[in-house]
């Protein structure tokens, strides 16, 4: 096997953990849906708390986005 | 696009720059994103001027829009600066109107947006910058550098602190120019896309003119959605830089 | 002439307000959320706020995947400060996002709409 196809095997993988992330923000989405059915008017308190869970989710997804890309590149 | 039907379609071609203005324009490579922004300078000031020259107590409709446009920038930095931001309402207003008057005459056939090129969108955003560490700078001198230390903190967290905020500051230029031309982009692909699919939907003839009739409302719809869009990223442009100027003029 | 002085005290607290807005002396202007691709934070669309939150994090990570990169090639340590600094873009990124979507705090300071209230801690 040479490098250039370990390096690309190894960037796929490397994107496997894309699928924790998609069920994470996918929880975080569900409890905000949920709780703001329960209670409407702690819409914006709650709102500004799920897009920073998101985006700790999201960032989790970026790191395994770069290191496919270091595999790949560098 | 080839009658034998081109079996890919050409998203991006439309973005190359060739030279605008015959040979004279090729001489000095004046393309047509330079042509375009001469076009939109020169629209601005013209209906400024036209709008402006009446002076009339009352005024009628050019008049009228001119002091409007006046009036929603003065507010926009008065609202967002606060006491001190008359003296930055010049460079808000070119900037505002000249990323809406450019992404607005980009909706139009054969008329070229030239901010949804990088290049242009990181010069507008590069100067921004800029002019907000500069304007902190003057105002606070050396203390501008406390900016980047939050307080409340437990002080062997702080190293860490600084560096996250002085790279949260840093990404402003590539967050304020990226989002602007990727928008811009965007749009233009989403159109260029839809209207080849017509093309080559329409070219196969028979049934496939009822997809060919879907794709052409979809680009109906979708220019609609280029104006919003196009005025949006302006104001949202004009209003982050209110936002820095006043994170530059007061929270130091 | 009975009711002036009442008629006084109101249009002279009125003309004080705004004198005082004016000048800026009052609390600081209310700023409305950073808009998102459709307005406010917390009444943007779907798409504009999702837009909003990809651009802020990766344009922070891209600025440290650079710091971080152009400092290996000047020490020739390759990956390790790109890796170091991927996880302080990563930190940026949900930094910015914080800033611009938190929930804000209520303003402490003399309300707008009780112009007394000042004068009367004095």
């Amino acid at each position: 096997m040479d490098l250039a196809s370990a390096k690309a095997i190894g960037a796929g993988i490397a994107v496997i953990a894309l699928a924790g992330v998609g069920v994470g923000i996918g929880h975080i989405f569900a409890a905000l849906v949920s709780s703001v059915a329960r209670n409407p008017a702690a819409r914006d308190r709650v709102f500004g708390l799920a897009i920073l869970g998101f985006a700790l989710t999201e960032a989790v997804a970026l790191y395994a986005l770069v290191i496919a890309f270091i595999i790949l590149f560098v | 696009m080839a009658a034998e039907g081109s079996s890919s379609i050409d998203a991006l071609g439309q973005f190359q720059l060739h030279s605008a203005l015959g040979p004279i324009g090729a001489s000095v490579n004046f393309s047509q994103a330079n042509l375009m922004m001469v076009v939109a300078g020169a629209l601005l000031l013209g209906l400024l001027w036209a709008g402006m020259r009446p002076r009339a107590m009352v005024p009628g409709r050019l008049q009228a829009a001119a002091e409007l446009c006046y009036e929603t920038v003065m507010s926009m930095c008065v609202e967002q600066i606060g006491h001190e931001g008359k003296k930055f309402f010049p460079i808000v207003f070119t900037l505002f109107f000249f990323i809406l008057f450019g992404n607005l005459l980009g909706v139009f056939p054969y008329f070229f947006t030239f901010t949804s090129h990088i290049a242009v969108t990181l010069a507008m955003s590069l100067f921004v910058f800029i002019l907000v560490t500069f304007v902190a700078i003057k105002e606070h001198g050396l203390h501008f550098f406390s900016y980047f230390v939050p307080k409340g903190i437990p002080m062997v967290l702080t190293p860490l602190l600084v560096l996250i905020e002085v790279i949260s500051y840093l990404s402003r230029i590539i967050s304020l120019s990226v989002r602007l031309f990727a928008n811009m982009m965007a749009g233009h692909v989403m159109l260029e896309v839809f209207g080849s699919f017509v093309v080559m939907l329409g070219l196969a003839g028979g049934i496939f003119l009822i997809p060919a009739g879907l794709s052409l409302s979809v680009n109906i719809i979708l220019i609609g959605f280029e104006l919003l869009v196009a005025t949006l990223q302006a104001y949202v442009f004009a209003i982050l830089t209110c936002i820095y100027l006043h994170d530059a003029v007061h929270l130091h | 002439m009975a009711e002036k002085p009442s008629g006084d005290d109101a249009s002279f607290e009125a003309r004080l307000q705004a004198a005082r807005g004016r000048q800026g002396l009052d609390t600081p202007p209310k700023r409305p959320g950073d808009p998102g691709g459709d307005g406010a934070s917390t009444e943007g669309s779907a798409l504009g706020i999702g837009l909003r939150v990809g651009v802020e994090m990766v344009s922070a990570l891209v600025v440290a995947v650079a710091i971080g990169y152009g400092l290996d090639w000047l020490f020739g340590t390759k990956p390790v400060l790109t890796a170091v600094f991927v996880l302080v873009g990563g930190a940026a990124g949900v930094l910015n996002v914080w800033r611009t979507f938190a929930p804000k705090p209520d303003r402490i300071g003399p309300d707008r709409d009780r112009p007394d209230r000042d004068r009367q801690k004095r």
